[in-house]
């Protein structure tokens, strides 16, 4: 891993597993989330969940065409930066954890890749674009009644591609 | 309590207008830090919710030019944070914001607590 990236000291007594402890540590948190809906705040999820899945096609066409465009303009790789934070921000609330982490570790690339810590080079923004492609179908399904797919492998081609860690 | 909502992201601005308007505040939503700023002017509010990653203007600007601002420094400034912005919550607390709330992991009566405490202190 990364010396350069890997600079939370979590991440040091971690590193023999970093993923699977991250995705289980905050699974439970959804979970918890979820029962705290449930038992103190009862807010009707479902009624954003249509605002929710039109703002998330939205910005993925958005991020896709930046993606497909980007030629070293910093402004485009901030947008970049900006509409995968926005599409983890409300995947998370939305308890869409899976696509939630997947669009963390994209807004972390487009970071590193904004702050010069990162080449987005052909072989990782095809790795980006598949990943988008698992989003838009885990979307795809979570706008019936089935749940998210998991988007661990996505995750960990990414991050073996850029030396990254998922909270990087 | 008049509370003004800077994030650029739709579905936020109406998530958590519907859910502080139910709760009995006076909910103004601005849609980058341009706008945060000429609605502050405008109307100082009792509050500022403060995205960071905004366009036009970041978080970090809006706060910048309060702190500079006579008339307006001295509205309380709650940052909206989410997953793995620790660094850049510290450096808005560093820079004047009062405190901060996840707003990826929404807890209502936390929320309100804070908008109370900031507000009050």
């Amino acid at each position: 891993m990364s010396p350069i990236l890997g600079q939370d000291p979590f991440f040091e007594f971690s590193s023999f597993q970093p993923f699977s402890i991250i995705l289980i540590f905050l699974s439970l948190l959804a979970t918890r989330q979820n029962l705290t809906y449930t038992k103190i705040m009862p807010i009707d999820l479902q009624e954003y969940k249509e605002l929710y899945l039109q703002t998330s096609a939205k910005l993925l066409v958005e991020i896709r065409s930046d993606l497909a465009a980007y030629r070293g303009d910093p402004t485009v790789i901030t947008t970049l930066h900006r509409n995968t934070h926005s599409l983890k921000s409300q995947s998370l609330v939305m308890g869409y954890t899976q696509i939630g982490l997947a669009s963390k570790i994209l807004e972390s690339s487009f970071k590193h890749v904004k702050e010069g810590n990162l080449t987005l080079t052909h072989d990782l923004q095809k790795l980006i674009e598949n990943t988008l492609t698992t989003i838009q179908r885990s979307l795809a399904d979570t706008s019936g009644d089935s749940s998210e797919a998991t988007l661990a492998e996505c995750i960990k081609q990414i991050e073996a591609a850029t030396e990254m860690r998922l909270l990087d | 309590m008049h509370i003004l909502i800077a994030d650029d992201d739709i579905f936020f601005q109406k998530f958590y207008s519907t859910q502080l308007t139910a709760k009995g505040f006076e909910v103004e939503v601005a849609v980058d830090g341009v706008d945060a700023l000429e609605k502050l002017h405008q109307k100082k509010p009792d509050l500022l919710i403060l995205d960071l990653i905004m366009p036009n203007k970041d978080g970090f600007e809006v706060l910048q030019e309060l702190q500079q601002d006579s008339t307006l420094k001295t509205v309380p400034v709650l940052i909206f944070s989410t997953l793995g912005q620790d660094s850049d919550v510290k450096h808005a607390m560093d820079i004047g914001a009062k405190g901060y709330v996840n707003k990826s992991f929404f807890d209502l009566d936390t929320l309100v607590t804070k908008i109370n405490q900031i507000a009050e202190s």
